[in-house]
C-alpha cells in the first residue's frame, strides 16, 4: 500500500532553537498513529508543519506523493484539529462548520458557490448527533459559544471536510468525559472509513485505546515508534521523558499517574450526577445505620453494665461465700476438732495403762493441733478474722505482721489514721489488694522490704500503694500480657480496682523495686467517729 | 431585493393564527432583523420632516429624483467601501481613483483618443481593477495596514489625476452614453415595467421561501399573510416609481444603484466569496486556519474598492458633464466611508450590509441635499452635518453596546 | 509571487515612472531653464510660492511658464515653489526661501493667515513681499499688490449680463448668485463686483434674487448640487446665473441640461477652455479673461525692480487698503470674453488656441476660418 503522508528528516528551527530534529513518518490510509510527547516537546510544531502553518527548516513532508509546500491548508485531503480552536465569531454554528467546505450549486468558480443552507444545517445537525451534542442551536454565533463548544465545532469542521489524513493536536483536554469517548469513537470511524489519523496527545490513555502506532518525541528528537499492541505504558512514558526503561525517575511515573489520575477525576465528574442522586437515598440509609448502631451500643452498653454488676455481685457472692465456709470452718470444724482433741485428752489419761496408745496420742493430738492451725490459717485466708470486727486497719496490721513472720520480708505500714470504716466490699476490695499485692512481692521482686501505705488523697478518694525494694519491673512488663504470661495476681488487682471505679497504676521506682498505686473511690467516710 | 430576501429569510415556524397576530409577528421580526438600521431609518423620516417643514419642496416628485441622482456617486462607491470594512481593512484612495477613471475616460472620449463609450468604460475598469491589484498586493505581500497604503497610494493617485489632466483644467465630456449614466430617466412604461419585474422577482423569492418551509415541514406564514407582505413591497416599490414618473422618470443611476446592490448583496450573503470575507473579517486565523486563501480574498476585495470607486467616478463625471482638477478631492472620500459606516458597517470588520450603506448614503445626499434647498451658509452645514454624523455614530455605538449587553 | 519578486517590480517600477517622468518633465522646461537660474541656493534670488494645482489649473500651466520666461530674459535668479494647496507647505516653502537668501517673495496665499505669517516672516529678515493676485488682508500688509481689480472682474460681469438680461422677456428675472468659496477674499470681491451692478435692478424691483450662495472650495460637484437644489426650491424659474468662474458656470450648465432646461444668461471667469466652450455652445454668455501673461509679467517685473532696489512707489499712484494700512496696488484691467470677442482676445494673446476649444462636437460652432 502507498503511504499516504510521509515525513521525512523533518527539521524546524526558530532562530538557533531547534524544536523538532529529523523526524521520520510515515502514515498508510486507514492508520492511526498517535504522537506522544510532553508538552513542548514539538508535537504542536509537527501539526502546524503539517497543516502549513510553518515552512521546514529542512526536510520535507510529502502526501500522497505530492510535495507539500505552503499554504497547505488549501489541501482539501487534509484536515487540521488544533489544540485551541479559532472560530469567526461573527458567523455561526453551521457557517462555522462548513467554513471553506460549504455545500451549494456553484456556477463558475468555488468563490460564487451558492451556499445551500437547507443541506448544510441538515448535515451539521446530523455531525453534532454523531458527536453526541445536544446543547448548541446551529444558529448560535460563535462569539457566544463556550471553550467546549468550541472544540466541539472544531472537530466538526473536521468531519465535515472531505479529508483523507486528519490531524488532531491535542484538543481532548477542554473535552468533558463522555464527549472524550465519543471522539475516541469519531477516530475509530475515521479508520474504518479509510482515513489516516494523526492523533497528539499527552494522554496515554487515549493514545493506547485509539491507536495503530505511537511515536515518541523528546526535545524535537523522536525516540520512539512502536506497534501499540507491542508496549507498554511504561515503556511510553520513560521513552517521553527520556530515561532508560530501567531507571525510571518518580517524576515520570507521577506524570503518568497524573494523568490517570485525571482521567479517574474526569469519570467521577462524570458520575457525579449518579451519585449525587444516590446520596439522598444513602443519606437515609445512613441515618437509619447509624440508629440502628446506637441501639445496639446501648444494648452492649446496658449487657456491659450488667455484667459489671453481676461480676461484682459474682465477687460479693464469692466473699459471702468465703465467709460463710471461714465461719462453718471456725465455728463448726474446730470446735468439733478442739472436742475431739479434749476427749482425744480425756482418753489418754483413761488409757494411760496402754502403752501403745500413750506413746500414739500425743502425736495424733498434736496432729490435731496443726490440723486446727491449718484451718484457722485457711479461715484466715477465705475471711481476715479482723476485718469485720475491727476493720481494714487492723486487718492488714495483722495480716502483715502474719505475712512478715512467714515470709521474712518487713513490712513498713502506713496507714491513714482517719481511714474509719468502709463499706465492707470495698474493705475487702483493698485487704484483698494488698493481699495479692504482697504475694507477688513474695514471688517475683526478691525484696527485703516492702512498703505499704494506705491515705486519703480527697475525702472520697483513697490511694493503695505497695513499693517494694526488689529488682522492680522487667523491661518486657506488659499489662495487656499478664494473663497470657500467667500472672493472675496483678489482673486481679486491675479487675477489682475497676470494678469499684477505680483507677491502677504500676511502674518502677526511681531508684530501686517496683512501686504499685490503685485510686478507689468510696462514699463519704461517716463512720470514723463512731469507729472511733 | 435584498430587504426582501432577508425579511422571507426570517419568517419562523408560526402557528396558524388570526392575521393581526401574524402581521405583529413580522414587524417584530424586521424590527429584530433591522436592529441596526432602525436608528438611521428613523433618522431619514426625521431629516425629511424637519426639512419639508422648512420647505415645501424637499418632498415632491422632483426633489425624490434629485436626490437619488445625487446620492448616486456617494452609494456606488460607498457599496466598495463597505466590502474592504467588512475585512476590517481601511481604503483610503477611493476619492482619487475615482478621480483617476473619471479623468482617465474623459481623455479617452476626447478628441485625439476618441473612443466608444463603451471601451472607454471598460478600460477604466481594467485600470481600477488593477490599481486594486497593485494595493491588495501590496497590503497581503508586506504585511502593511491597508491604511498605510492607501494614503500613500492617494497622494500618488492625485498626483496622477494632475498629471494626466495636465494643463487642461477642465475636460467636458460630450458623449451622449456616458452622460446618460446620469441624465438618462426611463420612460414612465419601462419604469412601470421595471415595477412588474421586481415585484415579481420578489414574489418569486417569498414563494420559494414558503416552499422550503413547507418541505421541512414547518408552517411558515400563511397565504394572506404572505399576500399582505408582497402587497407592502408592490406599494412601496410602485409608489417609487409613481412619484419618478411623475417628474422626469426612474433615473438610470436608480437602476444601476438597484442592480450594484443586488448583484454586490447577492455576493456578500449568498455567495462562498462572501462568507469568507466575513470569515476574514471576523477571525482572520480561523478563516486562515478553515483553508481559505485570505490573502486573495483581501486582493479581490481591494479590487472590488476600486472598480466601484470608478464606477462612482464615472457617474460623478456623468453628472458633472465635465472632469477637473478637482475631482475627487472635498469631502467625497469622506462621504463614502461615512456612508458605509452610518450604515452600521463596523470599523474593526466581519460586520456590516451592503443595503445598510445604501441608506447611509441617501442620509448624507438627504441632508446635503435639504440644506442646499433651504440655502444655508457654509459654516452652518458643515456644522449640521457634523453634528448628524457624531449623532448618528452615537446611536449606532448605543445598540451595539446594548446588543452586546444581550448577549 | 513571491516576496522578493513583488519588491523587485515594485522597484523597477518605480525607477521606470521616476526616469519617464523626470524626462518629460525636462523637455517641457528645456527652452525656460537657462544654466544656473533656478540656483535657489545663491543669495539675492527671487521666490515665486504658488498656491497649489488641484483647485486652479492656472498657477501651473500658464504662471509659472510667463514667469520663467521674464526671470530668464532679466538674468535674475528665481525659485519657483507650489504649495499644493497646504498652508503649512506654503510656510515651510518661504521659510525655505529666506535661508536660501532670497531677497524678494512673490506670494499668492492659500488664506490671509498664513499670508500674513509669512509676510511678516519676511519683513523681519529685510525681504520685501509682493502680494500676487490674491491680497493678504489684515497683518503688516505686503510692500506691492498686482492682481486684477476684482472688483472691476465682478462688475465686468454684472455689466455684460445686465445687457442680456434687460433684453430677456420676463417681467421681472430670476437671478441667482453662485459665489466662490467663503474662504477666498477674491470671491467675496468678486460678488462685490458684480452685486454693485444687480442692486440698483433690484432695488427697483426690475429683478428678483432667488438665491445667494457660496461653493466651499469653489468644490465643482457641490456646486451642482447646490444648484440644483435652488432650482428645485424655486420650481426652476431662474433666469439667469452670475456664476463666479467657469468651473462654477460648468456646474449650472450640467444641472441645467439635466433639469432638461434651455441655456440662460451666465456669467464666467478665467477663460477655461470649457468656458469658451461653453460660450460657443452658447450655453455660457460670457467669461472673464485675465491677461494672466500681462499679471505674471508685471509682477516679475516689479519683483526684478525690487531686487535692484529700484522705488516701486514710481510705478503706481494708486493703493489697496489691506484692513490695516495702504498698500501700493497695481491694478490690471480684465477683459470680457463673449462669443463675438473670442478670437480677438483669447486666441490673439495665444492664451488658447482653436485647436485645444475645437474638440469633438464643439468643433461645429467653431469659426471656419480659423
Amino acid at each position: 500500500m502507498e503511504p499516504l503522508l510521509t515525513i521525512t528528516n523533518l527539521t524546524k528551527r526558530f532562530g538557533t532553537l531547534t524544536v523538532l530534529d529529523q523526524i521520520n513518518l510515515t502514515l498508510y490510509p486507514g492508520e492511526v498513529v498517535g504522537l506522544a510527547g510532553r508538552s513542548g516537546s514539538g508535537k504542536s510544531v509537527l501539526t502546524k508543519l503539517i497543516a502549513g502553518l510553518y515552512a521546514p527548516t529542512e526536510g520535507e513532508i510529502a502526501f500522497a506523493d505530492k510535495r507539500l509546500r505552503r499554504p497547505t491548508l488549501h489541501y482539501a485531503d487534509i484536515a487540521v484539529i488544533y489544540q485551541e480552536p479559532e472560530l469567526a465569531e461573527n458567523l455561526d454554528v453551521t457557517e462555522n462548520i462548513f467554513l471553506g467546505n460549504e455545500i451549494g450549486w456553484s456556477p463558475l468558480s468555488r468563490w460564487l458557490l451558492v451556499p445551500n443552507r437547507r443541506r448544510m444545517d441538515e448535515a451539521a445537525a446530523y455531525m453534532m448527533q454523531e458527536l453526541g451534542v445536544y446543547e448548541v442551536a446551529l444558529h448560535e454565533k460563535a462569539a457566544n459559544l463556550s471553550g467546549e463548544q468550541r472544540q466541539l465545532i472544531a472537530i466538526a469542521q473536521a468531519m465535515a471536510k472531505p479529508a483523507q489524513l486528519v490531524v488532531i493536536d491535542e484538543l481532548a483536554a477542554a473535552l468533558r468525559y463522555d464527549y472524550q469517548q465519543q471522539f475516541l469513537r469519531l477516530i475509530q470511524n475515521w479508520q474504518r472509513q479509510g482515513r489516516a489519523v494523526l492523533f497528539c496527545s499527552r494522554n496515554l490513555e487515549h493514545l493506547m485505546a485509539a491507536t495503530d502506532r505511537i511515536v515518541t518525541i523528546n526535545h524535537g528528537r523522536q525516540v520512539g515508534n512502536h506497534r501499540t499492541d507491542e508496549v507498554n505504558r511504561e515503556q511510553i512514558v520513560a521513552e517521553m521523558v527520556g530515561a532508560g526503561r530501567n531507571h525510571l525517575s518518580p517524576a515520570a511515573w507521577a506524570l503518568d499517574s497524573y494523568y490517570r489520575v485525571r482521567e479517574q477525576a474526569e469519570k467521577l465528574l462524570f458520575r457525579q450526577t449518579l451519585l449525587e442522586k444516590d446520596l439522598v437515598a444513602q443519606d437515609t440509609l445512613n441515618r437509619q445505620l447509624l440508629e440502628q448502631l446506637n441501639a445496639q451500643v446501648t444494648a452492649l452498653d446496658r449487657v456491659n453494665n450488667a455484667l459489671q454488676a453481676a461480676q461484682l455481685r459474682l465477687l460479693t457472692e464469692r466473699e459471702a461465700e468465703r465467709k460463710h465456709l471461714a465461719r462453718e470452718l471456725h465455728d463448726e470444724v474446730i470446735q468439733d476438732l478442739l472436742s475431739v482433741n479434749y476427749e482425744l485428752e480425756d482418753m489418754e489419761i483413761q488409757l494411760a495403762d496402754v502403752p501403745v496408745l500413750r506413746q500414739q496420742l500425743p502425736y495424733i493430738r498434736a496432729d490435731i493441733r496443726m490440723l486446727i492451725e491449718d484451718i484457722r490459717r485457711i479461715c484466715g485466708d477465705l475471711r481476715p478474722p479482723t476485718i469485720d470486727s475491727l476493720g481494714l486497719g487492723a486487718a492488714i496490721q495483722s495480716y502483715s505482721a502474719e505475712w512478715m513472720g512467714r515470709t521474712g520480708i518487713h513490712v513498713n505500714l502506713d496507714l491513714d489514721a482517719n481511714l474509719g470504716r468502709l463499706p465492707e466490699m470495698i474493705e475487702l476490695a483493698i485487704f484483698r489488694i494488698v493481699q495479692e499485692g504482697l504475694s507477688n512481692v513474695r514471688k517475683h521482686a526478691e525484696a527485703t522490704t516492702v512498703d505499704i501505705s494506705l491515705k486519703h488523697t480527697s475525702q472520697r478518694m483513697l490511694m493503695i500503694s505497695i513499693a517494694d525494694n526488689g529488682g522492680g519491673l522487667p523491661q518486657s512488663f506488659d499489662p495487656s500480657k499478664l494473663s497470657a504470661a500467667g500472672h493472675y495476681g496483678l489482673l486481679g488487682i486491675s479487675e477489682r480496682v475497676a470494678l469499684m471505679g477505680g483507677h491502677l497504676k504500676v511502674q518502677n521506682q526511681p531508684f530501686r523495686g517496683a512501686i504499685l498505686r490503685a485510686e478507689i473511690a468510696h462514699p463519704r467516710v461517716k463512720a470514723v467517729i463512731d469507729a472511733d | 431585493m435584498s430587504e426582501s430576501q432577508k425579511a422571507s429569510h426570517s419568517i419562523q415556524p408560526a402557528a396558524p393564527s388570526v392575521f393581526g397576530a401574524e402581521l405583529r409577528l413580522w414587524g417584530q421580526q424586521l424590527a429584530a432583523n433591522y436592529a441596526d438600521v432602525l436608528p438611521l431609518v428613523i433618522g431619514l423620516i426625521v431629516i425629511a420632516v424637519i426639512f419639508q417643514s422648512q420647505n415645501q419642496n424637499f418632498l415632491t416628485a422632483r426633489n425624490f429624483v434629485n436626490l437619488i441622482v445625487q446620492m448616486a456617486g456617494i452609494c456606488t462607491i460607498a457599496y466598495g467601501v463597505v466590502f474592504v470594512l467588512l475585512l476590517g481593512e481601511l481604503d483610503l484612495s477611493v476619492g482619487y481613483v475615482s478621480a483617476v477613471a473619471a479623468v482617465s475616460m474623459a481623455l479617452l472620449l476626447r478628441d485625439p483618443m476618441s473612443w466608444p463609450w463603451y471601451a472607454a468604460i471598460a478600460l477604466v475598469l481594467l485600470i481600477a481593477a488593477g490599481i486594486g491589484l497593485l494595493h491588495g498586493v501590496i497590503i497581503t505581500t508586506f504585511q502593511i495596514p491597508s491604511v498605510i497604503v492607501t494614503l500613500a497610494s492617494l497622494l500618488a493617485w492625485n498626483g496622477v489625476v494632475l498629471l494626466i489632466i495636465g494643463g487642461n483644467g477642465t475636460i467636458l465630456i460630450q458623449d451622449p452614453v456616458v452622460i446618460g449614466i446620469a441624465n438618462y430617466f426611463l420612460p414612465p412604461v419601462w419604469g412601470w415595467l421595471l415595477a412588474a419585474v421586481i415585484v415579481v422577482a420578489v414574489a418569486i423569492r417569498y414563494f420559494q421561501e414558503k416552499r422550503a418551509w413547507a418541505q421541512r415541514n414547518i408552517p411558515g406564514a400563511s397565504f394572506s399573510m404572505l399576500l399582505a407582505q408582497l402587497g407592502l413591497w408592490a406599494v412601496l416599490i410602485c409608489g417609487i416609481v409613481y412619484i419618478a414618473n411623475r417628474d422626469r422618470g426612474v433615473p438610470m443611476v436608480g437602476v444601476i444603484l438597484l442592480l450594484l446592490l443586488v448583484v454586490l448583496s447577492f455576493l456578500a450573503n449568498h455567495t462562498a466569496f462572501g462568507r469568507y470575507v466575513y470569515a476574514v473579517g471576523g477571525n482572520q486565523n480561523a478563516a486562515y486556519r478553515a483553508g481559505i486563501p485570505v490573502g486573495r480574498i483581501r486582493v479581490t476585495v481591494f479590487m472590488i474598492s476600486s472598480i466601484m470607486a470608478s464606477l462612482g467616478g464615472i457617474i460623478l463625471a456623468a453628472r458633472l458633464r465635465s472632469v477637473d482638477t478637482a475631482a475627487g478631492s472635498g469631502n467625497l472620500l469622506f462621504n463614502s466611508i461615512a456612508a458605509a459606516v452610518i450604515g452600521g458597517t463596523s470599523l474593526f470588520g466581519g460586520r456590516g450590509r451592503v443595503s445598510s450603506a445604501g441608506l447611509g448614503a441617501l442620509m448624507i445626499a438627504g441632508m446635503e441635499n435639504g440644506m442646499g434647498l433651504l440655502g444655508l451658509s457654509p459654516g452652518l452645514k458643515f456644522l449640521i452635518t457634523g453634528l448628524v454624523l457624531l449623532v448618528a455614530v452615537l446611536v449606532d455605538a448605543g445598540m451595539r453596546r446594548k446588543r452586546l449587553g444581550q448577549g | 509571487m513571491g516576496r522578493s519578486w513583488v519588491i523587485l517590480l515594485l522597484s523597477v517600477l518605480l525607477a521606470v515612472i521616476m526616469l519617464v517622468g523626470m524626462q518629460l518633465w525636462r523637455s517641457g522646461r528645456a527652452d525656460s531653464l537657462a544654466p544656473g537660474a533656478t540656483d535657489s541656493a545663491l543669495p539675492g534670488s527671487i521666490a515665486v510660492l504658488l498656491p497649489g494645482s488641484a483647485t486652479s489649473a492656472r498657477w501651473e500651466t500658464d504662471d509659472r511658464r510667463y514667469f520663467e520666461e521674464v526671470f530668464s530674459a532679466a538674468g535674475v535668479r528665481y525659485s519657483i515653489a507650489n504649495a499644493e494647496g497646504d498652508a503649512r507647505t506654503q510656510q515651510t516653502q518661504a521659510e525655505q526661501a529666506i535661508t536660501n537668501g532670497a531677497k524678494v517673495l512673490l506670494l499668492v496665499n492659500l488664506d490671509s493667515g498664513s499670508g500674513a505669517a509669512i509676510i511678516a516672516a519676511a519683513r523681519s529678515a529685510g525681504i520685501q513681499v509682493i502680494d500676487y493676485d490674491r491680497l493678504t488682508i489684515e497683518g503688516p500688509g505686503a510692500d506691492l499688490y498686482v492682481s486684477f481689480d476684482n472688483i472691476a472682474v465682478g462688475r465686468l460681469m454684472g455689466e455684460t449680463l445686465a445687457a442680456v438680461i434687460n433684453r430677456l422677456p420676463a417681467a421681472q428675472p430670476q437671478i441667482v448668485h453662485l459665489n466662490g468659496s467663503p474662504t477666498d477674499y477674491n470671491a467675496t470681491l468678486l460678488r462685490e463686483g458684480y452685486f454693485s451692478v444687480a442692486q440698483p435692478y433690484y432695488a427697483a424691483g426690475d429683478w428678483g434674487l432667488v438665491a445667494d450662495q457660496s461653493v466651499p472650495d469653489w468644490d465643482n460637484q457641490q456646486a451642482l448640487v447646490l444648484y440644483e437644489q435652488i432650482l428645485t426650491a424655486a420650481g426652476n424659474r431662474v433666469d439667469a446665473t452670475f456664476a463666479a468662474n467657469d468651473g462654477l458656470a460648468n456646474s449650472v450648465i450640467a444641472a441645467r441640461k439635466n433639469q432638461g432646461l434651455d441655456p440662460i444668461p451666465l456669467s464666467g471667469q478665467d477663460a477655461t477652455v470649457s468656458g469658451i466652450q461653453n460660450i460657443l455652445a452658447g450655453w455660457q454668455t460670457m467669461t472673464v479673461y485675465k491677461p494672466i501673461r500681462l499679471e505674471a509679467a508685471t509682477a516679475a517685473r516689479a519683483a526684478i525692480a525690487m531686487l535692484n532696489g529700484e522705488d516701486i512707489s514710481m510705478m503706481t499712484a494708486e493703493t489697496i487698503h489691506n484692513g490695516q494700512r495702504d498698500i501700493p496696488f497695481i491694478k490690471l484691467n480684465p477683459l470680457a470674453v463673449t462669443r463675438e470677442t473670442i478670437s480677438d482676445t483669447v486666441i490673439a494673446d495665444g492664451f488658447r488656441t482653436w485647436q485645444e476649444i475645437c474638440v469633438g462636437e464643439f468643433a461645429q460652432y467653431c469659426p471656419t476660418d480659423r
